[in-house]
């Protein structure tokens, strides 16, 4: 149970979380002198 | 047969039993003219202008503008025989899918008709302007971004390639400066026009249908100043009359290095999925390739802001991996009630009020170009196909600039077409509501505008509108 709960806590709060910020970034993009860049142009 | 009304020694002459009348001789008109004479109708075509461009005809297009910086009126059209395709630059494409269904967006966005009903005129409109049948559109896999195709027209000059034929063919009659100053009318239905020459010789023609081919600012300003004059006897209300007028806004977005192994068509839009999510309107994107020397440049400038992207672009461009270009886009504006023809206190030299554009960019024109540039930019960072530069107006917000191209002379809408006469001017079949025998033609009757250029689809319409007349009667 505890096993469970740890999993839990893991895909919810650290898995998930990471999965949508790095999909979030992936759709940014940054402007520098006008070029749209992205981040590891830089 | 031909009559010049400059050289008519008699006024006031009555020219009769046309089945149809066609005021103005440009793309629609032509078109028109030659589709009803080849279905044994007898046509009257009616041109303000000369065979030849004249002063005296070019300054009645003098008029005012209003709201965003526009052309010069008498710059943006042409008035003798042929009209505008006397200098048109014979870019082709018609309409989209999407185009008609845009319903999503509001009422006065929605076509009476679809892609469907001016499909079958396609072929025959492409003969006419000298270019394919078949556009090569192609949709990326995985991609909100198309490639699509355009043609070029030599271009067809109307004058040119027709006027000798019209001239010599039995069942058309030719009228040169020959100006509209009045019509005859009853029981909601026109029963003559009243023409004038430049010089004062007047005639009518009467027929039993009539066509107005004045052009997409001309056709309005008639319809208003006939309002004025007659109220509804034959035009129901002035609700729409001389509104929801477009253009196509034309603007340099910025410069770009791009891949051309992938990037290599030169003209690409949103897919229509793309755009419905969005909640904008259709925009093409213009790559133009640009020299070497213009290369070098955007790489000295990317190398300082972005040496790592800066120098794998340098290590390509040794192979010849890449070019610059210049990236444009012209795109679809929104039909708005505020963009309208009015007429105004002054008059032409044959007493009727001269038009007055009022045209603005409004809030849905600019969200259009920011989402599809966003979208674009998406795409070209996902497949690595290269980098853009925005110019600054757009990177910070600014107002359009005012020394490019604006738009693309392209005018659209003031009699559009709409199933409800209050959002409309003219039914699916280009007829005036509250007239038994008028109708329009030409992109005056487009309800909205696409964002490709409106020749092709102007003859496609005209030619439904031959049709549907030769079929009535």
């Amino acid at each position: 149970m505890r096993r469970r709960n740890f999993i839990k806590f893991i895909t919810f709060f650290l898995l998930i979380p990471k999965f949508l910020w790095a999909k979030k970034i992936k759709n940014k993009f940054t402007i520098k002198n006008g070029w749209l860049l992205k981040n590891e142009d830089l | 047969m031909l009559t010049n009304l400059n050289n008519e020694k008699v006024s006031t002459q009555i020219f009769k039993n046309f089945d149809v009348a066609i005021v103005g001789a440009g793309a629609a008109g032509i078109t028109l003219t030659k589709e009803l004479s080849k279905f044994g109708k007898n046509v009257a075509l009616i041109e303000a202008g000369d065979y030849e461009y004249t002063d005296e005809s070019q300054e009645i297009y003098i008029a005012k503008t209003i709201g965003d910086q526009y052309f010069d009126l008498d710059v943006a059209r042409l008035r003798y025989f042929g009209g505008t395709t006397n200098h048109w630059e014979g870019w082709c494409r018609s309409f989209e899918e999407e185009d008609f269904k845009r319903g999503y967006l509001g009422e006065e966005y929605k076509w009476p008709i679809t892609l469907k009903d001016i499909d079958p005129f396609k072929e025959k409109a492409c003969n006419i302007l000298e270019v394919p049948t078949k556009f090569k559109d192609s949709y990326l896999e995985n991609s909100k971004i198309q490639k699509i195709d355009f043609h070029f027209s030599p271009p067809v000059r109307f004058r040119d390639k027709y006027y000798k034929e019209l001239i010599n063919n039995p069942r058309v009659h030719v009228f040169l400066n020959a100006n509209l100053t009045d019509v005859q009318n009853e029981n909601k239905r026109i029963s003559g026009l009243q023409l004038s020459s430049y010089n004062g010789i007047k005639a009518i023609v009467k027929a039993n249908e009539y066509v107005f081919a004045m052009g997409g600012i001309e056709n309005s300003r008639y319809l208003l100043w006939f309002y004025k004059k007659y109220q509804n006897n034959f035009i129901s209300n002035d609700t729409s009359l001389g509104r929801y007028w477009m253009e196509h806004p034309h603007f340099t977005l910025g410069q770009a290095i791009i891949d051309n192994t992938k990037v290599n068509e030169k003209y690409y839009s949103l897919s229509a999925e793309a755009q419905k999510n969005l909640g904008i309107l259709n925009c093409g994107f213009r790559v133009i390739e640009l020299n070497d020397t213009a290369l070098k440049g955007l790489l000295r400038e990317i190398l300082c802001v972005a040496p790592t992207i800066g120098k794998s672009l340098a290590s390509l461009a040794e192979k010849n991996l890449i070019c610059g270009v210049m990236f444009r886009a012209a795109w679809e504006q929104a039909p708005h009630y505020e963009n309208r023809i009015t007429l105004d206190n002054k008059k032409d030299k044959f007493g009727i009020p001269k038009p007055i554009l009022n045209w603005q960019k409004k809030a849905l024109d600019r969200k259009t170009i920011m989402k599809s540039i966003e979208v674009f930019n998406q795409w070209l960072l996902e497949i690595d196909g290269g980098r853009i530069q925005l110019d600054d107006w757009l990177i910070k917000q600014k107002d359009y600039p005012t020394n490019d191209e604006l738009a693309g002379y392209h005018h659209m809408g003031g009699t559009r077409m709409h199933e409800n006469p209050e959002l409309g001017v003219v039914d699916k079949n280009c007829k005036v509501y509250g007239s038994e025998n008028l109708y329009m033609a030409g992109s005056s009757v487009f309800t909205t505008g696409g964002h490709n250029n409106p020749t092709l689809p102007i003859v496609q319409i005209a030619l439904r509108l031959a049709n549907h007349l030769v079929n009535k009667s």
